[in-house]
């Protein structure tokens, strides 16, 4: 039997998955690769509080994430292109200007 | 008995993906793998009876936004980085230890919820979930609207080359 635990601890586990990718890669497209991972995950747990509970309120939420995140995809990667043309590179590393 | 073989090989092949896109060295196999992620989490979506959310997941995550991803990579060609931008700084000793804890708390807290029997089960098809999004959340979705238009310019904004020439 399928509890709502499994889908909970399903999101919980992918969400984890995002947050290690985000912390040991150092390009910045796979860091954007993670944070999409973390936003699916979320979306699960929506998805399923909203199964379980017996209201559409989480699939509305779900809804707006998705058109949030195609909108910083857009932006994001159209920074990572700008900064490939000026650095040559996409690695994090290279971003110091705020550093100092 | 059905459903959990359902949910395991789902649940399977979306943690698995998941993983390869993060430990996956290519750009363009990681981006792939995410795909098959997006692909796993449709059909979650379909077993807890969210058939809007899995269709727009398989519609826009997978065809729009992945796609854009596939052609940054390609115009970028990363292919050359290899296993050096593999390897962040200090942050990826910590990260796995870290990680573990933090399921560990995560999936402590998740287990003691308990659910109060649904009242009535609603299934999320397009016109139960369009109903609601055009009744009670009209002005959210219009809102929206305006956010779109804002990364449509800002996207465009930051990609030109140059506003002089």
């Amino acid at each position: 039997m399928i509890t709502p635990q499994h889908y909970l601890i399903l999101s919980a586990i992918l969400f984890t998955i995002g947050v290690i990718g985000v912390m040991i890669r150092r390009n910045a497209l796979m860091i954007l690769l993670a944070l999409e991972i973390m936003l699916n995950a979320v979306n699960l747990s929506f998805v399923s509080f909203s199964r379980f509970l017996g209201n559409l309120e989480g699939q509305i939420f779900v809804f707006f994430i998705i058109t949030v995140a195609a909108a910083e995809v857009g932006v994001g990667l159209a920074i990572l292109i700008v900064m490939f043309r000026n650095m040559k590179s996409v690695d994090t590393n290279l971003i110091k200007a705020l550093k100092w | 008995m059905f459903e959990t073989i359902l949910f395991y090989s789902f649940a399977g092949l979306a943690v698995g993906t998941a993983l390869c896109v993060v430990f996956c060295r290519h750009p363009v196999y990681s981006v792939l793998y995410l795909m098959l992620t997006m692909f796993a989490l449709a059909g979650i979506y379909c077993m807890l009876q969210a058939y809007f959310i899995a269709a727009i997941q398989l519609v826009v995550y997978a065809g729009a936004i992945l796609v854009l991803f596939l052609f940054v990579v390609m115009l970028l060609n990363l292919d050359h980085e290899g296993d050096e931008s593999f390897r962040a700084g200090p942050s990826r000793w910590f990260a796995i230890p870290f990680g573990l804890a933090f399921l560990c708390e995560l999936v402590h807290i998740l287990k003691e919820i308990t659910y109060a029997k649904a009242p009535s089960l609603q299934e999320g098809t397009t016109e139960a979930v369009g109903r609601v999004l055009f009744t009670k959340h009209y002005i959210p979705f219009e809102v929206i609207s305006f956010l779109l238009l804002a990364a449509i310019l800002g996207a465009t904004v930051l990609s030109k080359r140059s506003w002089r020439s």
